[in-house]
């Protein structure tokens, strides 16, 4: 497993988790915290994603080439 | 969920008692346990074991006696320390530093690979069970506690159901 794959296993994972536990403080329905959970999941990886994309593309334009 | 109760979920009338300060502290040293007294059992499995996975997944990246201390590094030891009684097993079983500090270099060689995600790791699960201890020390949680316990269990699903948006 490579470096970038290991980091990205582990932001997803502790997204995830940080999202459940979150959840299971604010909320005392099952149904609601699943929802929740995923909804906040997908809104910080989503959004860090882009944010990722962003960066990479600027460093592609201006710093250096990507190999 | 909201119907698992125990008699702990008493609450003093007049201020926090001695068993407000055992469930809080107990909610420190045990991720999950204060759920648990509280009487929000399935709650409390997933918040211990989520906790306690992340630490301990972390710990075991920084293995080969390599656990952030006190004396390796004091912030995010403090960090770790709010997963109470695991950080403290962790630093006794894997803190003792084996490597000489006159050589400093030889130690950046022998640095774990991921030596920063098992400290982020474990700093994350810190500063999460210390969200569940506040919520656990919050009075507003003692007093839905006692709500839910002496709800009908006819009401439990549509007030569960109702209330879902706020804890």
């Amino acid at each position: 497993m490579t470096s970038l794959t290991t980091h990205v296993a582990f932001f997803l994972v502790v997204t995830f988790l940080t999202s459940l536990v979150v959840m299971c403080i604010r909320l005392r329905d099952p149904k609601h915290i699943a929802r929740d959970t995923t909804r906040l999941f997908l809104q910080v990886t989503i959004g860090i994603g882009i944010f990722c994309a962003i960066v990479v593309a600027l460093e592609h334009l201006f710093v250096r080439p990507i190999a | 969920m909201a119907k698992e109760t125990t008699p702990n979920t008493k609450r003093e009338e007049n201020g926090p008692g001695a068993n407000y300060w055992f469930v809080t502290v107990l909610s420190w040293l045990l991720p999950g346990a204060g759920h648990w007294l509280l009487g929000y059992r399935v709650r409390a499995l997933i918040i211990g074991s989520s906790l306690l996975g992340l630490f301990w997944t972390g710990e075991s990246i920084l293995a080969d006696n390599m656990a952030v201390t006190w004396e390796v590094h004091p912030i995010f030891f403090c960090l770790q320390a709010g997963n109470g009684f695991s950080a403290f097993v962790a630093d006794g079983l894997f803190g003792e530093p084996e490597r000489p500090e006159s050589n400093l270099s030889e130690i950046d060689h022998e640095l774990p690979t991921h030596l920063n995600l098992g400290i982020l790791v474990c700093s994350i699960s810190g500063l999460l069970n210390l969200l569940v201890v506040l919520h656990v020390a919050d009075p507003r949680t003692w007093k839905e506690a006692v709500e839910d316990r002496n709800r009908p269990p006819s009401a439990a699903e549509p007030a569960d159901s109702a209330e879902g948006k706020k804890s």
